[in-house]
């Protein structure tokens, strides 16, 4: 990617451990953990919460909080200690040595402070006068690549968009030339299409300025698209250290293996073979440990796991910390969870009955802030969705994709009745559904069951979890409050948890744990209908992918219908037998989940493929990038919402003339001016990979 | 109602954070002092109420009257104990009574929203523009004098305090998941208000209850100290300070121990509050 990094470290970490004072003993957050960066290098570090990636990368800023001691270990800077040095010393080092690109756009900037004010404020510390550094500042925005950078430099941050944020925090990080970046998940939170616009932005500052960078992620395709050289953290120690491209070929770590088989891959269906999933809960900090931190979740764990591995060189520049890499490698061992190949339960995605029926559904809602807007009738509308017809059926899941402010979530809110549809219809089991929830009776709010995007914030936190699954048994169950105790057990045992988590509380419980909770309440009142919202992006890597096979097996069993909503495309062609791709309320695409990753696409579908970071660094993706932000929902653009930033965007008939729906052959549907011939004709398939993946073609 | 698992070790630990701190250690120990004496009071006191030592008016403190004895010859030490048990009974009470009305109000309002929400708050609005003290006198000069009164006065006045706390709470959480979840799972108002989302107000209620009841001691004292009311004889420590004004010069004492009881009451229970409102910050996010 990069002209190649040289063979002179600048970073080294020796031999580091971190820990923070928690119930009066010490925790180690990161534990002896030594990596060296060379110049002009990308080195990836890879780990899930808790695994102390971010500890590392606080602690090579000095940036720790005070409850953090470093117990032993040396951070050397181009041969130097950075923790010998004090607070006076380090300020000569942040900014021209090393800068940090920190996760939050949002937090990370004064908001009271005009943008080109606060970059010039950075760069004036070199002691370049106030002329001189707005010029420079100008210049860095450019380089950014932001629009119009006067403009942007008299903003304040909250009338930029993320994005932006984001991109002028790098024009801030680089403004001094330092020699290494050090950047904690930066485009996290951000919508994939301009996840990817940042990421090529990154490639291309490196690529320019011969930067070395520390770049922690959780994101193993994000890691792929940008990285040298990754290695796996994982609570606290780093499991595996190899260049990128032999790390995710040929992975030496059980661990590496179960993350990079958790994920699902663009054009991985359900329907062929269901995902491996690593088994067990992530460790917590408090464990005691001994042995191999993985053992306990590794499935070729042996007596031998029980004393702790040390760091092997197994290859050139290929370290791992496993007892049995060179079974592993030689593939005696598989560290693979057994897959589970499907009896390709194909059903054609409009046949069987249907569930749920949506006609031209349209959520709108008045933008009110005050008495007198609540008073006066002319408040502006936020225009959520916008006539939506869909048809949801027995069995079949329906993946609902798009980015933020698509309206997706105001959708599943809308179906449940939690906000008020104003126009359009909707049909459950054939029956007209009552726009509000007030006006639905037990019986309909039995069918249909919601499974919430924040987790953490769907159960009443002082309830156990035998109450939390007990009372829609007995409010929509139809069970008496005596004969409910043993049904909860058995919903427990259904999303595979033991009995005695039912005294628990939500707070004991892991992320994976808390949503397989949320799908047993969901269960417990038999539903015809299951909305799952983003169900896994606030889980671990390690634990989604047993969640979503967990999801699809209930589903399959009870033969309810599914709709599934979430951002994330590989995640949705996975667990879907339709995809509908929605954006600014309108369906773009809807096609079965087969053909949606081959074209004729809609071409935002085509910028969404060609936007996802694939997992495999030497994967091929046609690069379609997409301008500027998604327009606000109040003020949706006329004709096709998607003209302003459609890539293939014809002329005046795309901004005045709403997009026809043309059918596809296989009943599916994508509304573009675009004949389907031509579409065809124009697009290839957006994405290669370098190695056969399962169950994909 | 199930006690929750993690309940009796989170009593624990909220102790160990009150006691901790100095200045929380100290208001819980006067708040606990005081209660005591409101239980224990008549079997403490070594006088009673209205026992008067004819022989012994104007006595200064001494081994046999700790707080010296007043005009009367009654012992200061005895009525100021006595004393407790009313003054805190009373604002208890009130304050109970107030913190009830005020988070079902708060309940409701917030989580209706709406014009419903807009009348009731602007309502309280306009009650809370009034001096307390303003609004304690209106009242009670339209209400006849009776311990009922300084009840009531005393919820009429904290309510609308209350209320508008709990709904600030209820706002933040009334659009999470799980009030949400109750909605899907059929649940009717009652179970929503008060077992989904009454739960989440608790640190704000235990704070804005403690700084309330405290406040209520002042302001029965205050009233005490008008002479409205309480009748004689009970021992209101406002009362007996406004008593013991005239003869300051006589019998200082007779005036600084019962003022004294108020300021250390106050402040202890303020104390108290402070550090509940430290508990409930340091409580993680998904236990509050």
């Amino acid at each position: 990617m990069t002209p190649g990094p040289s063979h002179i470290p600048l970073l080294e970490v020796e031999s580091l451990t971190v820990a923070y004072a928690g119930a009066g003993r010490l925790l180690d957050a990161v534990r002896e953990v030594s990596l060296i960066i060379h110049e002009g290098e990308t080195y990836g570090l890879v780990g899930e919460s808790g695994s102390g990636k971010t500890t590392l990368a606080l602690s090579v800023m000095r940036y720790l909080p005070r409850s953090a001691v470093i117990r032993q270990g040396r951070i050397l800077l181009g041969g130097s200690d950075l923790l010998a040095l004090d607070a006076k010393a380090m300020r000569t080092i942040w900014g021209q040595q090393i800068a940090f690109v920190p996760q939050d756009p949002y937090s990370s900037l004064n908001p009271s402070m005009r943008i080109g004010e606060q970059l010039s404020e950075a760069i004036r510390a070199d002691g370049i006068d106030r002329r001189a550094a707005r010029e420079r500042a100008l210049d860095l925005l450019a380089d950014v690549h932001l629009p119009d950078p006067p403009l942007i430099a008299e903003s304040y941050p909250h009338q930029i968009s993320g994005g932006m944020r984001q991109r002028v925090l790098i024009a801030m990080a680089v403004s001094r030339e330092p020699k290494l970046l050090v950047m904690d998940e930066p485009t996290t939170g951000l919508d994939t299409t301009t996840q990817a616009t940042i990421l090529d932005l990154i490639r291309d500052l490196i690529r320019k300025r011969r930067t070395s960078v520390l770049y922690v992620s959780h994101n193993l395709g994000v890691v792929a698209q940008v990285c040298d050289r990754v290695a796996v953290l994982y609570a606290g120690e780093l499991l595996e250290d190899a260049p990128a491209v032999r790390l995710y070929a040929r992975p030496l770590h059980p661990y590496t293996q179960g993350l990079l088989d958790s994920v699902p891959r663009l054009g991985q269906n359900k329907r062929r073979i269901s995902l491996r999933a690593v088994a067990g809960r992530p460790p917590s900090p408090g464990d005691t440990r001994s042995g191999c931190v993985f053992m306990a979740r590794c499935p070729l764990a042996i007596e031998l796991c029980k004393e702790a591995p040390a760091l092997i060189q197994a290859d050139k520049g290929h370290d791992t910390r496993c007892h049995r890499w060179k079974e592993i490698e030689s593939g005696s061992a598989d560290p693979r969870q057994p897959a589970r190949a499907k009896a390709g339960r194909v059903q054609s995605p409009v046949t069987g009955p249907e569930v749920l029926a949506l006609l031209d559904v349209e959520v709108h809602y008045p933008i009110r802030r005050s008495l007198a807007d609540m008073v006066s009738r002319r408040a502006r509308q936020v225009r959520a969705v916008n006539g939506v017809s869909l048809s949801i059926r027995r069995g079949l899941a329906l993946g609902l994709v798009g980015e933020s402010g698509s309206g997706k979530t105001t959708l599943a809110t809308a179906i449940m009745g939690l906000v008020e549809r104003t126009g359009g219809e909707m049909r459950l089991l054939g029956k007209l559904l009552p726009s509000r929830i007030a006006r639905r009776d037990a019986a309909t709010l039995a069918r249909m069951q919601m499974i919430f995007q924040d987790v953490d914030e769907s159960f009443v936190p002082t309830m156990s979890i035998a109450e939390i699954v007990r009372r829609p048994l007995i409010r929509l169950g139809g069970s008496r409050a005596d004969e409910a105790s043993p049904k909860v057990i058995g919903l427990l045992e259904a999303v595979h948890l033991p009995p005695e988590y039912a005294d628990r509380l939500p707070v004991q419980l892991s992320g994976g744990e808390r949503q397989r909770v949320a799908i047993a309440r969901a269960l417990a009142s038999k539903p015809d209908l299951l909305v799952a919202d983003e169900p896994v992006s606030s889980l671990d890597v390690s634990v989604q992918a047993s969640v979503l096979n967990l999801l699809n097996d209930i589903q399959a069993e009870r033969d309810s219908g599914l709709i599934f909503i979430s951002h994330d495309l590989a995640v949705i062609g996975y667990i879907s037998d339709v995809v509908a791709v929605i954006y600014l309320g309108r369906l773009m695409q809807v096609a079965p989940a087969d053909e949606v990753f081959d074209p004729p696409y809609h071409p935002y579908t085509e910028a969404l493929l060609s936007a996802i970071p694939l997992i495999d660094p030497k994967g091929l993706q046609e690069r379609i990038r997409l301008e500027g932000d998604t327009p606000s929902p109040v003020e949706i653009p006329s004709g096709c919402p998607f003209h302003t930033r459609c890539p293939r965007f014809l002329g005046e008939v795309c901004v005045t003339v709403d997009p026809p729906e043309q059918r596809t052959a296989s009943g599916g549907l994508i509304r573009c001016h675009i004949p389907l011939d031509a579409l065809q004709e124009a697009q290839r398939r957006v994405f290669h990979f370098s190695f056969p993946v399962e169950g994909s073609d | 109602m199930r006690v929750s698992p993690g309940g009796r070790r989170r009593v624990r630990q909220a102790l160990v954070i009150l006691f901790h701190q100095r200045a929380s250690a100290i208001g819980t120990s006067i708040t606990l002092v005081f209660v005591m004496a409101a239980l224990f009071g008549p079997l403490l006191a070594p006088y009673g109420l209205n026992q008067q030592f004819a022989s012994a008016t104007f006595q200064p403190p001494s081994p046999a009257h700790w707080f010296g004895t007043d005009e009367l010859g009654r012992d200061v030490f005895s009525r100021v104990l006595l004393g407790a048990r009313d003054i805190l009974a009373f604002a208890g009470l009130g304050t109970l009574l107030a913190v009830i009305l005020g988070a079902t109000v708060g309940l409701f309002s917030g989580y209706t929203g709406g014009l419903v929400d807009e009348i009731i708050m602007r309502a309280f609005d306009g009650l809370l523009s009034l001096p307390a003290m303003l609004l304690a006198l209106l009242l009670l000069a339209s209400l006849a004098t009776s311990d009922l009164s300084v009840i009531i006065v005393l919820v009429v006045v904290y309510t609308p305090i209350v209320a508008r706390v709990v709904r600030s709470v209820v706002l933040s959480v009334k659009d999470l998941a799980y009030v949400r979840a109750a909605q899907l799972q059929g649940e009717g108002l009652g179970w929503i208000l008060y077992r989904a989302i009454l739960p989440a107000t608790y640190p704000a209620l235990a704070v804005e209850g403690a700084l309330r009841f405290s406040y209520a001691i002042f302001l029965i004292a205050s009233l005490g100290f008008l002479g409205i009311g309480f009748q004689p004889p009970s021992a209101n420590w406002g009362m007996m300070v406004s008593d013991a004004r005239q003869l300051a010069t006589a019998a200082p004492w007779a005036l600084y121990f019962p003022a004294a009881a108020i300021a250390v009451v106050v402040v202890g229970v303020n104390l108290l509050a402070d550090g509940l409102k430290r508990i409930a910050q340091t409580l993680p996010e998904s236990q509050r």
